[in-house]
Parts: C-alpha cells; structure tokens; sequence
C-alpha cells in the first residue's frame, strides 16, 4: 500500500518519460505480487471465510492516477506480477497465465467504465460514487468471478459456485474498499489538505473510536456485535470526511479480516457453512464502505455547495456596494451641474431677471418644473437605493399621529395649488400614537397625498381618515380621481411604474413615490395597501402599530368614544388650541379652513358642536344656518361663533333663530375658548340635558328632581326674574314652566325661549290653553311620574303631537 | 449684513449671488478657493460664510478648519452648501460645528431665508 501512496511523488520527480514509465512499472508489478501472493494466501491457506482481493484495486488506482500513455505499461506489469505471484503460490504456469487474465479483464473493465462515466473519478462526489460502486462492486467481480469459475470448473473440476462465490466476494470487496483509499490518498496523499483533517485531535479520536470499536466487535466471542461496526465508520464520515471515511474502512476491514482469521469474532458465532459466513462478513465490510463513503462524499458535495453560496454572496455584496457607491457618485455629480440649471430656471421664472415675452416664459416654466422633476427623481432614487441596501436610518419612537399628518397635509397643501384641490382630515383615533419615525411617515403620508392630488379632479376633495383598532392605527387617503386601471394594480408598488407610461403622460412623477412609500411602512412594521375602481376614486390604507388604548392613561386624557367638534377656523394657533382643549374634554376636533370643506365634513361625519369662525362664513352665514338647521342630522347641533366684532356678528344675525350657543371674541383667549367650550359640550361626556324648572312650590320641585334622577342638570327659578336671570346664563333643552307664578305668568316666557327650547307645562291650571308649547299637564291629573316619562319622550326627541292633548 | 459665498464652481457662484441679492439686508462677497476664501474673510469680517464641501486643494472641511484656526474669525458662523446631502455626510458636516447644512440643488428662491434659517437655529441653541 504504501508503495502507492508515495507513487505519485516518485512519479513526479522523474521527469524523463523512459525513466517514468519504468518505475511505475515495478510499482504495478510489486504490487501486483505482494497484494496476488498475499491474497491467494487468504483465500486457500488460511480458511476461506475472510477473503479480501487487494490486488486489482491497487491496480485500478495506479491506472485512474496515472497518465493514459502509461495503461499498457502498467497492464503488462500487473499481469506479470500475477503470474509470479500464482506460480509462487505453487500454480502451474497456464493456470497462472488464465486466472492473471480473469483479474486483467477486472481491472479494465472497471477502469473503462469509470473513465467513460466520469473522466476524472471524484470519490468524494455522489455522482462518482454510485457508478463506481455498481461497475467495481458488482458488474467487473461479477465477470471476472464467472469467467475464473468457469475456468477451474473445466480444468480442475472445482467447485464452480464455491470459485464463483469466492472470487466476487474477495474482488469486489477490495475494490470497493481499495480503490476509494488508494485513489483518495494518491490524490491528497501527503498533502497539506490530506493529513491535515487527519492529525487534529478530535479527528484522531474519532479514528481511534472507531479502531477501538472494531476491536470491540472482532476480538470477542460471545456477542454478534457487528452492527456496532457501520455507525463507528458512518461518525468518522460524518467528522472527517472522505479522507476518515477510507481510514475508517481499511481500519475496519483489517481488524476484521485479521481476527476473524485468528478465529475470533461475531461470524464464528453463526450457524451455516463456510460461504454464508463469508457473505455475512464481506456484506458486512461492503456495507460500512458503501455507507460511509455515501455520507462522506454527500458532505463534500454540500459543502461544495455552501462554498459556492458563500462566494457568490459576497460577490453579490461586492456588487452591491459597488452599485451603491456608484449611485451616490452619480447623483453627487448630477446635483453639481442641476444646481446651476435650478438655479437659473428658478431665477429667472421668478422674474428676478425681468419679465420674459409670454413664449419664452412658458418654456421657462416647462424647463423649470422638469429640472424640479430632476431634483425629485434623484431623491427619490437615493431614497430607494438607501433603503434597498438597509442603509437607511429609522428611528422609532412613539409619535402622535394627527400631528404628523397635519404637517403632512399642510406641505401638500403646497402642491399644484391651481387645482384648488381640498384636503379634509377626518380625525376618529384623537390620541392615536404611533411608532413610527416622524420625518418617514411624513414623507409617506405627503407622497400618498401627493399622488392623490395629481390624480384628482380640478376642485376635487381628498379624504384623510383617520381611525383606531386596537393595537393598530388606520390612516386612509382617497381621491376622487379616475382609479387605477384594473391591469396596473399588481405593478402599482413596482419601480418605474406609471398607469400611463406612454411618452406623453399628463401625470408628472418619478414612478418610484408608491415602491419607496410601501418600503417605508413597511420599514416601520406597518403595511399599505388600496381600494380602487375605474372612475370611482382610489383609497390608499396605511396600518401602523400604535400603542392606542381606548381611555389612555399615558397621555391623561379621556377616551372621545367617537365624540367629534368641527372646528372651522383660520388662525392655525387657534385650530392647535381648539384641538389640545378639546381633547382634555374628551372630543376629537375635525378642522375646515373654508365652508366648502366645513360643509363636506358635515355632510360625512356626525358632530357633536361646531365652532366656526365669522371671518370663513363672510355672507354665507345665513345661507350656512339654514342649511345647517333643514338638516336632519345637524339640526340643533350647539354652535360656537369666533368673531372679531360680536356685538356687529350678533345684529347680522339678529332675528334669525339659528342657535348660536356662544360667541367668542378675537383674539381668542384660551380661559375664554376652555370655558366657551365647557358650555357648547359639556365639562364631560356626552353632553347632558339641561332643563329649567320654573317652580314656586319647593315640595314640588324636590319630587320632580328624584324623579328626572341624576343624568340630567336640573335648574330651579322660583320666579319669573330668576328664570330669565338663568335663561340668560345659558341655553336650555327643555324647560317645565309652572303659569302661577309670584312675580307674573310663566307663559310669558315662552317669548324669550328659542324655538330649539321644549316646553312643558306644569301647572294646576285646567284651561284651555293655546300656547305654543309641547306638552301641558295639569297637576291634578297628572302625577310627577308622568311629568318624568313625558321629559324623558321630549329628550330622546319624540315631541311629536304630545302638543296640547295632555290638558284633556 | 456681510455674506461670504465659497465655491470653485463659477456658475453656482453667480447663481448663488443672484438669490441672495433677492433679500436686500445682504451685502455678498465670493470667493473661488478655500484660500482666497480665507484672505477674503479676513479682509471684509463677513457674518456668515457659506462654504462649498467639495474644492480641490483646500475643500470645504480643510477651510472650515483653517477658519477656526484664526483667532478672529473662528467666530462666523458657517454653513456648508454641499451636493453630498446622504444622511451620514450631512451629520459629518453638522459635527463639525458648522451652523446648517444646504442641500444642492437649492432653491434659489429661498436661499437667503435658508440661511437666516440656520443662523437662527445656530442661535437658538
């Protein structure tokens, strides 16, 4: 054996092809008769129960490692050395020469095969291994054995299956155990890469174990151990790798082959003859090979795989960098030259240099619009570029959402102003905080605007909802534009990607603003997503995670519960202050800059309370009060005034029965706005009725209250004056009016309450009266129980004909 | 009010020129490199420089420094006007001490204003 492992280096170092083909001459001829002498001997000396046929697999390995001009120099020395190795064994000379030949025909048949199958055998890859098992284990024994037997059959009447049995057992064997070993060490032999998986201490170890196991099996006599065999040789497959795989083998097949010879070991335990214990301990070695070098050589071919993986991971992550480094490059080189073209389009589009003839200045504008177009696109590919390569920064933090999208709809107020598109934010998750990075929701939030203003109509309206779910917060945009066309919709988050990607789209844009904003959310685990038909209009959704809680303690600030105020101011200090004050108060604030927008948000939303400021309703304000009061919903909805003049504000107004609640003067102070808006809804909750009793009898008085209970604000006059101080105080939903009074008739009243005022009559008096009042119950009649049922119908708004037929 | 503009790029100097002179509070000087930059400052006292981030010989950071160096003018405040606007450039040039950070291209409409608007923010702090 070690002949061979050192051939390769002799070889190499005689360089002369004479000299060469001499030396691997007597390799394969000394080989081939010390493996042949050694062989026959085990095969007829020393019992014939462990036979192994070194011979022609160490023959094989000289051919599958040599050069191919040397195959005949070597196929004649081997053939020699057989016969000398047969006649020294004590064959006569044609026996010799015929059973040399049944080993020539092997030994080529295996080489052929393998080199016509693979050129270069790899054992240490699947794909070598499986062939070279099926033609050196089986086919090539096979027929070498068929011959040899038939050979001994005629000319020494052996026994032809006993030749048969014996020759495939002992060839194919040592083909399957040699070659591998042979080939393997002649490849990596004293390498580096050979020994050194081999001399580290745990690879040693694993090879002393299985040594130690192998010992274990084949040096007793009591147990049949042998299955401990194939997972000693598999572990050293597994650590080592093919290199320990073929040890492993010759190890095994040593220590096997030896004690079993010395009359040791599990097959001595065996019923049977002498061939079914042959074929149990050949199986047994062609199994642990078959197996270990399987596993060994399916380990090389994943980590194969993993090396290439890794190469080419980091041939991509070369690339990338040098993609993005590229991009930055570029875009720096880009903006030097841009800042001139902006600067000067920009400058002289303003008119700083003159006025331009009508012509020149409209391809000023066109020119200047697409140098900011060029500004954009070179953004926006930055921004896509950082986020592709994870570069680009997030930072989280908890952040309340209405104000960035305030600030965002405020900065897209800004685009394409001509348009007069309005923007209406509909705010239902008043203290949704969200986590998110503020700059980069912002920038999301102002592109899905953006886009929403590009594809709206000439004064079209864009809806910003906002709403809560639990632990997520919704954020939905939608125009009234033309929708997304059916087929675009899949490619909608694409790069690039434009529904009208002709040369001559009216949509000016990059294609990137909907791929970097989903990348975005995304970033800040949130997601995106849109509803949209053609000609119905598109609505954009934003979730983001939000640490919302229905009453939140964090903030301390009470739940709205869905409790709204339109706030319909100009002045932004005062819509900012409005909002935070009525927060406090457990209302979130929806806010119209102008009447079309306030007249929108009423249209879609139930409000509590409007406060509306003079200066928006100009002319418009009767018309607005009408409108607002022939509404079914907004009816009697409590109405606060801003005015800069209250007193002028008031005289407009005079006459008109509108139900203005409050008026407010300019500059707004906030003690006055808190307590203006204590008044208009209520210090807390939802508002609750206020009733005025005009009563003179205590007794009375006292059972009413207990029988209202205690969810309505109950407000006693003992007489006319104190009920006209209370009237002016505030407003009142209902009002029981008692006639007998000490300072005068309660029915005089009736003149100074607003048409929204419900009256109930209460009083001894059993006339018929036509006042124009809801309901008139006569005492006597009537019990206080009654009075309570009636007030509680008159609240809940079933007024309807009570009027009158209670005095019967 | 003084205002020193920066760059080796003759046209963004112009350009540069003309949209501040939109705010009539400025009086503008330029300068073409870091060192006639430097002669240029010590010479006129400018309130507020702006500095160009990429110059050959003597870029933005390298006049920043030698500004510092001098007892007289370390005080001006300074802000870069730079066309490398990634987000770790920008905090490179912010750490620096410099009082704001221009992106280009700028609006030339609004130049000046960024500029007071950095040199409040300077001054706020």
């Amino acid at each position: 054996m070690s002949n061979v492992v050192h051939t390769r280096a002799l070889v190499d170092l005689t360089s002369r092809p004479a000299i060469r083909s001499l030396v691997v001459a007597a390799i394969a001829f000394s080989a081939m008769l010390i493996f042949a002498a050694s062989g026959i001997w085990l095969t007829r000396e020393a019992g014939r129960i462990a036979t192994i046929w070194v011979a022609n697999a160490a023959i094989v390995s000289i051919l599958l490692t040599q050069a191919r001009e040397l195959r005949v120099v070597i196929l004649v020395s081997a053939l020699l050395g057989n016969i000398c190795a047969n006649t020294l064994m004590g064959d006569a000379v044609t026996i010799a020469l015929a059973l040399s030949l049944c080993n020539l025909v092997e030994i080529v048949l295996v080489c052929v095969a393998l080199q016509r199958l693979r050129p270069n055998v790899d054992f240490t890859a699947l794909a070598d291994l499986v062939p070279f098992a099926i033609v050196a284990g089986f086919i090539a024994p096979a027929v070498s054995a068929l011959l040899a037997a038939i050979f001994l059959y005629t000319v020494k009447t052996a026994s032809f299956l006993d030749v048969l049995e014996t020759w495939f057992a002992s060839d194919a064997l040592g083909q399957l155990v040699f070659v591998p070993l042979f080939a393997t060490l002649a490849e990596k032999g004293l390498t580096k890469d050979g020994i050194e998986p081999l001399v580290r201490p745990r690879a040693l170890g694993w090879l002393l174990l299985n040594a130690a196991v192998a010992i274990l099996i084949f040096a007793q006599d009591t147990m049949p151990l042998l299955y401990l065999g194939i997972p000693a040789v598999m572990l050293v497959a597994f650590r080592i790798g093919t290199t320990g795989a073929v040890i492993a083998n010759l190890t095994m097949t040593v220590v096997a082959i030896g004690l079993t010879l010395a009359g040791h070991g599990p097959v001595h335990l065996m019923q049977g003859g002498l061939s079914e214990k042959m074929v149990t301990l050949q199986g047994f070695l062609a199994i642990c090979v078959f197996v270990s070098l399987s596993i060994s050589a399916y380990l090389a071919d994943r980590q194969r795989l993993e090396a290439r993986l890794v190469s080419t991971v980091s041939e991509l992550e070369d690339a990338n960098e040098a993609k993005s480094a590229f991009l930055s490059t570029v875009s720096h080189e880009l903006r030097t030259p841009l800042t001139s073209i902006r600067g000067s389009l920009g400058l002289v589009n303003a008119g700083v240099t003159g006025q331009l003839p009508d012509k020149s200045a409209n391809l000023i504008r066109i020119a200047h619009s697409n140098s900011e177009r060029l500004v954009r696109l070179i953004n926006d590919i930055l921004d896509m570029e950082k986020i592709a390569s994870g570069k680009m920064d997030f930072d989280i933090r908890p952040v309340a959402l209405r104000e960035i999208v305030q600030s965002a709809i405020e900065t897209a107020n800004n685009y394409e102003v001509e348009k007069k598109v309005k923007i209406l934010l509909i705010d239902e998750a008043a203290h949704a905080v969200v986590h998110a990075d503020a700059d980069r929701l912002h920038q999301a939030i102002t592109n899905l605007l953006s886009n929403a203003i590009k594809f709206s109509p000439q004064q079209g309206v864009v809806r910003v909802l906002l709403e809560s779910m639990g632990d997520r917060a919704k954020i939905s945009i939608s125009d009234e534009g033309p929708g997304i066309p059916l087929a675009f919709q899949k490619r909608i988050f694409g790069k690039f990607e434009q529904a009208d990607s002709s040369s001559t789209r009216q949509k000016n844009g990059t294609g990137l603003g909907l791929s970097i904003t989903k990348s975005l959310i995304e970033q800040m685990s949130g997601t995106i997503d849109f509803v949209s038909s053609e000609g119905q209009g598109t609505t954009f959704t934003l979730s983001l995670p939000s640490i919302f809680k229905p009453s939140n303690e964090k903030i301390g600030l009470p739940s709205t519960g869905g409790r709204a105020v339109l706030a319909c101011v100009i002045d932004g200090a005062i819509a900012t202050l409005l909002h935070r004050q009525l927060l406090e108060q457990g209302y979130s604030s929806d806010q119209a800059p102008d009447m079309g927008s306030a007249r929108l948000l009423l249209e879609s939303r139930r409000y509590e309370a409007v406060i509306i400021d003079i200066d928006i309703l100009g002319d418009q304000i009767i018309e607005f009060f009408d409108e607002l009061r022939s509404s079914a919903q907004n009816a009697d909805i409590p109405v606060t005034i801003i005015s800069a003049s209250v007193g002028k504000s008031k005289d407009i107004l005079n006459g008109q029965a509108v139900g203005v609640i409050d008026w407010l003067a300019k500059p707004v102070d906030p003690a006055h706005l808190r307590h203006s808006l204590a008044r208009l809804i209520g210090a807390q909750g939802p508002r609750r009725p206020r009733i005025l009793h005009v009563e003179d009898d205590n007794d009375v008085v006292q059972v009413v209250a207990a029988g209202l209970g205690q969810d309505v604000d109950m407000v006693f006059a003992k007489s006319l004056s104190e009920a006209r101080t209370a009237l002016l105080e505030g407003d009142f939903d209902l009002v029981i009016l008692d006639i007998v009074l000490p300072d005068g008739d309660g029915l005089d009243l009736l003149q100074e309450l607003g048409t929204e005022t419900k009256v109930i009559v209460f009083s001894a008096i059993d006339g018929n009266l036509t006042a124009p009042v809801h309901t008139i119950l006569t005492k006597t009649r009537k019990s206080e129980a009654d009075l309570a049922v009636c007030v509680r119908s008159l609240l809940a708004g079933k007024d309807a004909d009570q009027r009158g037929k209670g005095a019967r | 009010m003084k205002l020193l503009y920066i760059d080796d790029d003759d046209d963004i100097r112009e350009i540069a020129e003309l949209s501040l002179a939109i705010d009539p509070e400025y009086r503008i000087w330029t300068a073409a490199s870091g060192r006639e930059g430097l002669d240029l400052a010590a010479a006129i006292r400018p309130d507020v420089i702006l500095l160009d981030v990429m110059m050959p010989e003597m870029d933005g950071p390298e006049t920043f420094a030698a500004l510092a160096q001098e007892e007289d003018l370390r005080a001006i405040p300074v802000v870069f006007v730079t066309a490398r606007t990634q987000n770790h450039q920008v905090a490179e040039l912010q750490s620096l001490g410099a009082a704001g950070v221009i992106q280009k291209p700028f609006d030339p409409l609004s130049l000046a204003e960024q500029v007071r608007g950095c040199l409040a923010d300077n001054f706020g702090c």
